[in-house]
């Protein structure tokens, strides 16, 4: 009975092993205004993932009542303690339109509803902002996260090293950085995001999701927001999660 | 040569259009499917 375990537990290994291609399964956008719903939805992800997830967190409170406060900083340290990754994202995921910004930031506020804040900021900007993010994590009392992600992936030629010269992991658009001995390490990889894209284009982008998963190549970022669970329904999220799953073998941002 | 490369670039390009729409339907269907849930819950 215990060397039929082992077989099985040793054939398990391998099939893992034989699972080469790796994904990051990662919740955007958690905050004290949505962490009623989104806590949840997170664990009903990573039930769907077989593990805990990695979980990108607003950190700023807004204007919510303090009781509500002390109750996300509550759940925060309950999913740390659970082993979810806790990844910063920005500071407010909302732009100041009074600050200085280059063209191209402009055209990023323009294209991102105003979400990306560190959009064309320069480097005295970015290093205010990027200390006000950690400032406001820190106000929350829990052990430091471990990369920052930028609001919809767009940064500016600063940020990648000022961050990095804070937490362990940056990521943008094209690839997740990481520092080592030899300096940047930069792992390829895609967000597959969906918050974005207007209805009618979810099925054919929850397609092309699962094929760029299929094929192989990159530590690809699978990513979900609140808002996909009412636009794409649970259903077919825990679904996709699941078939991913069997594609891939989840890892989060410290497994690389 | 550039007639050549054009058609070739044709014939790829539907090739291809085929298969995302087959393996469309086939998402589709799966990510739908009640059993996969139930299935994998199992």
């Amino acid at each position: 009975m215990e060397q039929n375990k082992d077989i099985l537990d040793i054939q398990a290994a391998e099939a893992n092993q034989h699972k080469k291609k790796k994904f990051i399964l990662c919740y955007h956008s958690f905050s004290a205004t949505n962490f009623k719903r989104a806590r949840t939805q997170i664990r009903k992800l990573a039930d769907a993932a077989g593990a805990p997830i990695s979980i990108a967190v607003v950190p700023s409170i807004g204007a919510v009542p303090e009781s509500e406060a002390d109750e996300f900083r509550e759940e925060l340290e309950k999913f740390v303690q659970e082993g979810y990754e806790i990844m910063l994202h920005g500071a407010r995921h909302r732009a100041d339109l009074f600050i200085k910004r280059s063209l191209q930031g402009k055209f990023a506020l323009w294209i991102s509803n105003n979400e990306a804040e560190f959009a064309g900021l320069n480097e005295r900007l970015t290093q205010t902002l990027l200390k006000r993010s950690l400032a406001l994590w820190n106000a929350h009392g829990t052990e430091k996260p471990s990369g920052f992600i930028p609001p919809i992936w767009f940064g500016n030629k600063y940020l990648k090293n000022l961050a990095l010269d804070i937490f362990d992991y940056y990521e943008d658009y094209h690839g997740i950085y990481q520092k080592t001995e030899n300096g940047i390490k930069k792992t390829k990889s895609r967000p597959l995001s969906f918050s974005i894209y207007p209805p009618a284009m979810l099925g054919i982008v929850q397609t092309y999701a699962c094929l760029r998963m299929l094929l192989p190549g990159g530590t690809h970022r699978l990513v979900f927001h609140d808002k996909d669970f009412r636009t794409i329904g649970e259903k077919r999220i825990l679904n996709m999660v699941r078939y991913v799953s069997t594609m891939r073998e989840k890892i989060m941002y410290r497994d690389l | 040569m550039s007639d050549w490369l054009f058609k070739s670039w044709l014939k790829i390009s539907a090739l291809t259009a085929i298969l995302f729409f087959f393996y469309h339907l086939f998402i589709s269907q799966k990510l739908e499917e009640e059993s996969f849930t139930s299935n994998k819950d199992k």
